[in-house]
């Protein structure tokens, strides 16, 4: 018989799977847990699931190859994917397939809620729609590498960027982010150096709840400036994403090289 | 080491045949060279044997001729008395001896079988005509000295068989024979005496070539050789910065200098190697770590987060659990930070400026050093060769050096210097940057440290992997780096990369999942 779930956490580890249900628990949402990729995939197909979070490390078939069958036969479901072995390549890989998000391990409840009650969000805000009525229209064609002024490039749906005249480019969260963490407290700017790098978090955003969202840089470069109206009133994320709530104007190091867990996307 | 001392025996052994070849050699032909006197000797005597023959011989002939008998005697007696000569006597052709220097052998017959003459005649032949050497013979009586006998036949001639006497027919061919012995005692005294001397002088010859060979041998290929051992079991104890002291120009001179030059490789390598190696397995050590230890540290982080947020109306609890979810935290940045360093990257290799490179790592840490009044000093050669290496990398080298140099120099200010030039090291070209700074210095002990995972200094501020991350990064670009420091006053960094690295060997250790 299906059974309508919020969630399904796929993860081998007993102490982190108890800890999960845990949290999740107290905030009433109805969990499922699989142990292994082939056991989450048959769920899948019996149940009704709002969100899936899964290890990427799992015995035998991976999380990544979990993700891209979840992504081909369920499109609208989104993964967050949790890892204990955290590199910049597994976070830019996750994104790249259509992963919602990206949790290192280990986690607090502050990040792991946040991150849970967006996924949930967005997932509602995706149902009844074509998948593919998204604000950003990626093209697939992206192996023409432009960085002209007004060229978008896509991390996923987590964040994007947009090129200047100057060269500089524009970082900015992607469509998973606005309209969907609550009522936003503050923003807290992660970076050391002045500079931030491809699959690092460079930034987080804290709802007046304590819930924090991570959000992971989509290029490497040397930050020129801040956007001081985001300062002024945080709200910029929520209502005007795309344009005037950008996060960092950077130089880019590498995009050549960079571009390559990028897709080239234009605004709807 | 068994064998080098196998070498040495055989060496040695080698010597010793060397040494008994030399010495056949120099008794074969001593025992020649004695031999050869003897028969010159013996030709000598012969020679003279033969003239003296011959003398009686025609000194006799009138005599003979007149058939005077008394004066062939007196003749033969004379000539016998003479020192030297045993006898001289003639017999005739049936072999009664006529005439003797030994008067009472005289009438008899001569013993064809007796040993003076059975060398050369075969019983109951006649004499015909023969050689001077057929004629001689030397023989040993019994007891006695050796002796040289002669004989000379006496042939018919008209005046002969036409004589008065009417003695010899016209038909007999040889007459009789004059036969002359002389003692050898002399000849053999003396090459006695030649065979002594020769051999005092072969010995001594061969005693001195071998004091000669053995004092050369020890001089010029023992002792040295020895040190040279001695050093091979000094590297091979693992003592590598043993130095072999090069005084000699010659082959073993060039075996010590390519030594002290393999033990100098070897070193580097050998340093080389061991960073590598470390580098390589804390690598995968903090891997295997970083995720085995990720997932009880998120059990514990989530709990307690999750028992902090709970506990809004319990401030002791409260406290309590923040100091839990603060290092709990902690180690979660330990982890990540060892992660980072773990990272396997292979460099993204593209074609750049180093001034470039140390530009933008100047800019991004220009904040930090400003704050702390440092003043940097760029001494950079414009007309550098732009080389192939990870842009990103290398600049997070001169990040490291750089937020290094400023902790070293402190609150007080000062001055950080960077210079790049091009050097020829063994004939390649290499870019060498140079970072300075007029901080703190290292202590010498702990020079050999700093490029060793974990070591730090900075107490709470980091857990010692940056110069670890700057030596893996340099490594991997084939370059090298070295330090030299002086307490109180500073150090100097030094960056060597090769303009254009050998084809074929790229570092990189393999991407573990």
């Amino acid at each position: 018989m299906s059974e309508k779930y919020d969630i399904l956490v796929v993860e081998d580890e007993p102490v982190v799977l108890a800890a999960i249900r845990k949290i999740i628990e107290s905030e009433h949402i109805a969990m499922d847990e699989a142990l292994d990729t082939k056991s989450a995939l048959s769920k899948l197909k019996r149940n009704t699931y709002a969100l899936v979070i899964s290890d990427l490390m799992l015995p035998r078939i991976s999380g990544l190859d979990l993700i891209q069958s979840i992504k081909e036969d369920f499109p609208c479901v989104p993964v967050v994917v949790i890892t204990g072995y955290a590199t910049l390549e597994k976070a830019l890989q996750s994104f790249k397939i259509g992963s919602f998000d990206f949790i290192p391990k280990p986690f607090d409840t502050e990040v792991f809620l946040g991150v849970l009650h967006r996924g949930l969000n967005y997932s509602r805000a995706m149902q009844g729609k074509d998948p593919h009525q998204r604000t950003f229209i990626h093209i697939l064609d992206a192996n023409e590498t432009v960085c002209s002024a007004g060229t978008r490039y896509c991390l996923g749906c987590h964040a994007q960027i947009m090129f200047e005249e100057t060269g500089t480019a524009l970082v900015g969260v992607g469509e998973t982010f606005p309209g969907m963490m609550g009522d936003l407290s503050h923003m807290d700017i992660l970076v050391s150096r002045e500079e931030i790098t491809q699959g690092k978090c460079c930034a987080q955003f804290v709802t007046k709840e304590g819930l924090v969202n991570m959000f992971w840089a989509p290029l490497s470069g040397k930050i020129e400036t801040g956007n001081d109206d985001l300062d002024k009133d945080i709200r910029l994320i929520d209502s005007d994403p795309y344009d005037k709530g950008w996060l960092f104007r950077i130089a880019p190091y590498n995009f050549e090289e960079e571009v390559q867990y990028l897709t080239r996307c234009e605004r709807k | 080491m068994p064998g080098v001392k196998n070498v040495k025996n055989k060496i040695s052994h080698k010597l010793i045949a060397v040494g008994i070849v030399t010495i056949a050699i120099v008794g074969i032909f001593s025992y020649f060279i004695t031999k050869s006197n003897q028969r010159t000797f013996i030709l000598k005597v012969e020679h003279y044997a033969n003239q003296l023959s011959e003398m009686i011989k025609s000194s006799t002939k009138s005599d003979m001729l007149f058939y005077r008998r008394e004066r062939v005697h007196e003749i033969i007696d004379t000539i016998g008395q003479q020192k030297g000569i045993e006898k001289v006597r003639i017999f005739n052709k049936e072999g009664i001896i006529i005439y003797s220097s030994d008067r009472k052998v005289v009438g008899t017959m001569v013993d064809k079988r007796a040993e003076a003459c059975y060398a050369c005649h075969t019983a109951d032949q006649p004499l015909e005509r023969l050689s001077i050497s057929e004629r001689t013979r030397i023989f040993q009586l019994e007891d006695k000295v050796r002796s040289l006998g002669i004989i000379n036949p006496i042939y018919n001639e008209p005046g002969c068989w036409q004589a008065d006497c009417h003695i010899h027919s016209q038909e007999q061919k040889v007459l009789g024979v004059l036969d002359v012995s002389m003692s050898l005692a002399e000849v053999d005294r003396l090459t006695k005496e030649n065979q002594t001397i020769v051999v005092l002088f072969t010995l001594a010859a061969i005693v001195s070539i071998s004091v000669f060979l053995w004092y050369f041998f020890k001089r010029l290929i023992t002792r040295p050789v020895q040190r040279i051992v001695a050093a091979t079991n000094a590297v091979a104890a693992g003592n590598l910065s043993y130095k072999l002291e090069v005084k000699r120009n010659d082959e073993l001179g060039h075996l010590a200098n390519s030594f002290n030059e393999m033990t100098h490789n070897l070193a580097e390598a050998q340093t080389q190697l061991y960073h590598s190696d470390k580098l390589a397995s804390i690598g995968r050590l903090a891997a295997g770590v970083a995720h085995e230890i990720n997932n009880p540290l998120t059990g514990v982080l989530s709990y307690s987060s999750y028992l902090l947020k709970r506990s809004e109306n319990d401030s002791e609890l409260k406290s309590d659990l923040e100091t839990i979810v603060r290092e709990t935290k902690r180690c979660r940045d330990i982890v990540k930070d060892l992660l980072d360093f773990a990272r396997p990257i292979s460099p993204h290799k593209k074609s750049v400026n180093i001034n470039d490179v140390i530009e933008r790592a100047l800019n991004i840490v220009a904040s930090q050093l400003n704050f702390r009044n440092i003043v940097v000093r760029k001494k950079y050669t414009d007309s550098l060769p732009d080389v192939s290496i990870d842009d990103s990398q290398l600049q997070q080298v001169f990040i490291n050096l750089l937020v290094n140099a400023a902790d070293a120099i402190g609150e007080k200010g000062g001055t950080v210097s960077l210079a790049t030039r091009t050097v020829q090291i063994k004939g390649k070209e290499q870019i060498q940057i140079d970072v300075t700074d007029t901080g703190c210095g290292i202590a010498k002990e702990n020079i050999s440290k700093i490029f060793e995972p974990f070591y730090s200094t900075k107490d709470q501020k980091g857990i010692g992997l940056g110069l670890s991350v700057v030596w893996g990064i340099i490594d991997k670009h084939q370059g090298t780096i070295s330090v030299e420091s002086e307490l109180n006053r500073g150090s100097t960094f030094t960056i060597r990369i090769p303009v254009s690295p050998a084809a074929g060997v790229v570092k990189g250790e393999p991407q573990h999942e």
